[in-house]
Parts: C-alpha cells; sequence; structure tokens
C-alpha cells in the first residue's frame, strides 16, 4: 500500500500566517486576513479559476453551507472589502486559502510524498505574499505583511499543522506511544528558533522551537488551548472505515526547505512503522510535556531525559533510535528502499550526525541554526543582550514572506540557504495541482469550469449546471482517485461542464 | 447574497443529484499501487529537482569547527552588511506592534 516501508503516503500541510498592519497593531486581524483572501480572489478570479464556497456538509450539499457568498460575476473590487469573516476560496492548485480564527490559512492540496508537500506549501507562501501585496491596492486595502511562524512572542500561538493519512486499522494507542518521543526529540531538526522563553517570551534566550512553549499536555482534542502533543481531531475527508488522519498540530512553521522535507519524510517513516506493527523502541518518556519543553530549551542538545524502565536519553539518542530502526525496516521493502526513500534516510543520518559533531555546519538547512547564527553575529557584531528588542525583530523578519525583507529569503538569495525546489516549480505549484490525487481533479474543474462550480471541499465538487435548477454534487472520497491518469483523458475530452458531468455519468 | 446558489434563487429545494462516478466508495486498496507508480513517474517528470541541490553551495566543512569559526565570522558579518538596510528601523515598535491573536 502508499507508505508501506517508504516516505510516500498520502499527506498535506496548512499554515495559519501571522498578519500585520505596519504601525497600526489594533488592526482588525480578521479584517485583514479577509481582506488577503479577497485580494486573491480579485487576482485570480478574473479568470473565472475559482470556487468561492466550501462543501461543509457531506451528506446535504449547501443545504449547511457557509461561505464568502459573492459569485465569481460579483467578484468586483469595489464590493470585496472587509466582510468576509468566513472567506474561503477553492483554488487551481487544488489548496483552499480561508480565514481561520483570526488569520488567513492556507491548506495545501493532497500530495503523495515529501518533496511535494514542501513544494505545494512553498506555492502557498508565495501566492499568499502576493496576495497581502494586492490587497493594498484594493479599496479600504492597506499595507499587510505575513509572517510564516508560530507566535507573536507575548503568547499567542497560531498552527502549522501537517495531514498524514493513516491506515484504520492501526490501533490509536501505539500511535500515541510511538509519537510522543519521536514528536518531542525531533525538535532538534524541526525547530524554526525563537527569541525568548514561555509562551509570553519573557523569558531571556533563544530556544530550538517556536512552538514548543504552547504544549500543556499529552493527547487531546483541543487545537488552540491545552494543546495536546497528540492531537486526536479525526475527519479523513476519505472512507472512515479506511482511512485515519493524523493531524500533528506540534510541528514549528519551516522556512527551510529541507527542514520542512526532513520534518515530512521521517514522521512518515515512523507511520509506517507504526502501521507495519513497529517500532517497538520500548522508549516511554517519564514527563513528555515537560521534555518537550527542555529539549527546545537546550541548546548543547544533550539533556538526558527521563524514560520509564531504562536509563535516560537525549533527543538525539532517541531520533538515532528511530533512525535505525528505521533503516531496518525500509530494509525489508523487496529490492531495498525506493530512492525516495533513502534519500530521507540519509538525510536523517546526515543531519543528527551534523548535530552531534557540529550543529553549526547545518546552517544551510536548519532554521534554528541559520537563526542563532544571525543572532549570534548581531550580538557579536553589535554587543546585543539576548534582550534586546532588535534580536527579537531578527526573529520576526526571519518569517517576513516578502522576497526582499525575510531574512530566510535572504539567506536563500546569497546562497547560505539550500533551496530543494525551484523558482520555476514554485512558480507552477501556485497555479496547478499536484497530478497525482484527487486534487488534480479538483483544481482542474475550478480552473476550467470555475464559473459553474458552486463549492468544492477535500471530498466533493459541487457543479451548478446551466439550465438545471439542481446542483450536482461529485464525490471524491478517496483521495487516490480522481488523478490525472485517472480522469486526466475524459477531463480533456470534454469542452464545457455539462459534457463533464454527463461523462461522469451525472446525465 | 446568502442564497445558496450563485443565481440568487432556486437551490434551496434540497433538490441535489448526488451519485457516485467511478470514483467509488468502495476504494480498493489495489488503488493504492497505482499511486506508487504514479508517484515515482510523477518524480522522473521533474528532473530538475534532483539536480537543483546540486548547485546548491557546498556546506560548509565540518572537520575542524574551531577552524572555521573564523571564516563563518566572515561570511557572517557580510551578510549582516547585507540585511542591515532591509532590518526594521524602529526593532522596539516593530516588536512591541507585532500583536497576533491565538490560533490552533
Amino acid at each position: 500500500m502508499l507508505g508501506a516501508m517508504s516516505v510516500h503516503r498520502v499527506m498535506g500541510l496548512e499554515t495559519e500566517f501571522g498578519i500585520s498592519h505596519p504601525g497600526h497593531p489594533n488592526a482588525n486581524p480578521v479584517r485583514m486576513s479577509g481582506l488577503v483572501v479577497n485580494a486573491h480572489a480579485v487576482a485570480a478570479g478574473h479568470a473565472g479559476a475559482l470556487a468561492h464556497r466550501w462543501d461543509y456538509d457531506e451528506e446535504s450539499p449547501l443545504r449547511d453551507a457557509r461561505g464568502f457568498d459573492l459569485t465569481r460575476a460579483e467578484a468586483d473590487p469595489s464590493q470585496l472589502t472587509d466582510d468576509s469573516a468566513t472567506a474561503n476560496l477553492v483554488l487551481t492548485n487544488g489548496a483552499r486559502l480561508y480565514v481561520d480564527h483570526a488569520h488567513p490559512e492556507y491548506s495545501s492540496p493532497e500530495v503523495t510524498n515529501p518533496w511535494d508537500a514542501v513544494l505545494w506549501d512553498r506555492a502557498g507562501m508565495t501566492l499568499a505574499a502576493q496576495a497581502a501585496r494586492t490587497a493594498a491596492t484594493m479599496p479600504g486595502g492597506h499595507e499587510i505583511v505575513l509572517y510564516k511562524n508560530n507566535t507573536d512572542g507575548k503568547g499567542a500561538s497560531y498552527g502549522t499543522h501537517e495531514n498524514y493519512l493513516m491506515d484504520r486499522r492501526t490501533p490509536f494507542r501505539a500511535v500515541v506511544d510511538a509519537l510522543i518521543p519521536f514528536f518531542v526529540s525531533r525538535q532538534v531538526f524541526t525547530g524554526a528558533g525563537r527569541v525568548g522563553l514561555g509562551q509570553d517570551g519573557r523569558g531571556v534566550g533563544f530556544q530550538l522551537s517556536s512552538r514548543a512553549d504552547f504544549f500543556e499536555v499529552e493527547v487531546g482534542l483541543e487545537t488552540t488551548l491545552k494543546r495536546p502533543i497528540i492531537n486526536t481531531r479525526d475527519e479523513p475527508h476519505a472512507d472512515p472505515a479506511l482511512w485515519r488522519r493524523l493531524h500533528v498540530i506540534v510541528g514549528d512553521a519551516n522556512l527551510s526547505e529541507t527542514a520542512s522535507l526532513l520534518k515530512l519524510g521521517t514522521t512518515a517513516l515512523v507511520l509506517s512503522m507504526i502501521e507495519a506493527g513497529g517500532p517497538g523502541l520500548g522508549i516511554t518518556l517519564a514527563n513528555p510535556v515537560s521534555a518537550m519543553h527542555r529539549v527546545s530549551h537546550d541548546l548543547t542538545l544533550a539533556e538526558p531525559l527521563e524514560c520509564l524502565g531504562r536509563s535516560p536519553m537525549t533527543a538525539l539518542e532517541i531520533q538515532r533510535a528511530y533512525l535505525a530502526a528505521a533503516r531496518t525496516h525500509c530494509a525489508g521493502r523487496p529490492g531495498g528502499p525506493d530512492p525516495r526513500t533513502l534519500e530521507v534516510l540519509d538525510l536523517w543520518a546526515e543531519v543528527l550526525e551534523g548535530l552531534s559533531t557540529d550543529p553549526q555546519s547545518l546552517a544551510d538547512r536548519l532554521d534554528w541554526v541559520a537563526k542563532r547564527s544571525l543572532l549570534e553575529g548581531f550580538r557579536r557584531r553589535d554587543g546585543l543582550d539576548w534582550s534586546a528588542s532588535r534580536l527579537a525583530a531578527i526573529d520576526l523578519q526571519y518569517a517576513d514572506t516578502r522576497p526582499e525583507k525575510g531574512l530566510a529569503f535572504r539567506l536563500e538569495q546569497r546562497g547560505s540557504m539550500r533551496r530543494i525546489t525551484t523558482d520555476e516549480q514554485v512558480a507552477r505549484a501556485v497555479t496547478d495541482p499536484p497530478v497525482d490525487t484527487r486534487a488534480w481533479f479538483r483544481g482542474e474543474c475550478v480552473r476550467r469550469f470555475g464559473h459553474h462550480v458552486a463549492a468544492a471541499s477535500w471530498d466533493s465538487v459541487v457543479f451548478d449546471l446551466p439550465g438545471r435548477s439542481a446542483l450536482v454534487r461529485v464525490p471524491t472520497p478517496d483521495p487516490i482517485r480522481g488523478t490525472r491518469e485517472h480522469v486526466g483523458e475524459l477531463m480533456g475530452s470534454v469542452d464545457d461542464v455539462g459534457a463533464l458531468v454527463s461523462a461522469l455519468g451525472g446525465s | 447574497m446568502r442564497s445558496a446558489g450563485p443565481d440568487g434563487a432556486g437551490h434551496d429545494s434540497g433538490r441535489v443529484d448526488v451519485w457516485v462516478p467511478d470514483f467509488g466508495t468502495s476504494v480498493g486498496r489495489d488503488a493504492e499501487e497505482d499511486a506508487v507508480s504514479q508517484s515515482s513517474e510523477h518524480h522522473r517528470a521533474r528532473p530538475d529537482q534532483d539536480t537543483e541541490t546540486e548547485t546548491a553551495p557546498p556546506p560548509a566543512t565540518s572537520t575542524s569547527a574551531s577552524a572555521n569559526k573564523e571564516a563563518i565570522d566572515a561570511d557572517v558579518d557580510a551578510l549582516l552588511d547585507e540585511i542591515d538596510d532591509v532590518l526594521e528601523e524602529n526593532a522596539e515598535e516593530f516588536v512591541r506592534g507585532f500583536v497576533q491573536k491565538g490560533g490552533q
């Protein structure tokens, strides 16, 4: 199956962006988020290539539909101002762009591997930053800056969530037991770095993760308070008898593509082991929540973490144990690991080795190392204490999504931070869906027949056909059907939406 | 503006055609094998992804951290000079003004 002994698995990333009107700290973030989403509607909507509604109800589409109600024909800049608390777009690349709480959120289309997840996530940052730029030109608009980070340093946090489709047959207890030590320890390479300690950032210093201090319990359903290391939300957006969607909320917002790739790739491998009944390491942290905080605060990477029934282990030791188990697990595949899986295994090993011997050598691959390097540089050159506002400012500006201002971008531009994607690939992913999931069908329907897509969701596309009063709903319950290979020929053979629906069997 | 359909009328009756084309509610495990092959084909179609890392600058050698320190410091200094002009001018005000509402 997809996922067995490999990094290949249906996955996706959600990013809630920090949002700011420079010089106006009291600007309404809900209104600004609506402006950004609607700005994208204006920029993209002229091509008819948008769906403006989210189909919330699997059983009775639109009876309970909430969402942004302007039709494309009405999507005139003069009408798109701030009445948009529920702005909601389905994009031609299969993604969703909407207002979640008080942040613009981009949910990537479903992809089948970590590389594509990194690519379509980057596409989301690119199009969101462009939409923020467009928002300044709209009536009632003004300068808006988006940040790909997780905290304002004053007590508020917002998420970067990973989603992985899992085999329903796997007992959830096994998922929890194997993932907690993994999530606590993976911060050594997934951390985005943060100036300030504690949720409100009042503690002086630097830590690996921007997110760790906001976790208060081990397992739970909440995402906005009492955040759990393992989130139990389970809306598979697929056949629930077969699939579980693992909703991971502990991750940092990565600017480094390598860190993001490693985060997704290693987690996919651990899930693969769990589904196979592994990894059987017998590692149980005595105090997972406090370990989460301690690993993040320990820049020496040497903090021993108390384990049940065995001697304490450092985060790096725990990671090495998972890596060794993953190598053994993947070696069990006939012919050995596939090339992409091998690439993740080797990168994982290289990064753990680098962290053990010379973390600075990873300044071109890991966010926290790159950020600390910058901060230490300013501290040395300008004699700054860790409590200096300039360091907190650099922390924020690292995540500025504007290529000319964002410090992570500046590092990339001078070759100090490695890329995995290319600008050309990102530009394509801004408009095009991945070809190997149902996101292809969704995105192509929106691109070609946006005028007639009344609503869409992960598992449906709802058409409004000319001359018919009833809407027509096409369910897409299987994430890996509706691919280009599956329906590309059919889509290519029809000239209008009526023909498409007929060809699908719904005439 | 809050009607259920783009034409403003006619879709509230609940008359909705729902059918399942060959997407199928019965999800066969065999579909997963297809996806694996699609996935690898997908990657072959984008060979530039593999070459990109090769065009990236070589990593700093890690054999002797202390010997590298000077070179790294010099490189960081060059970087600091480059980004000095894009840094937010009033750091204190910028940091104080960055206030977010909690999210997920």
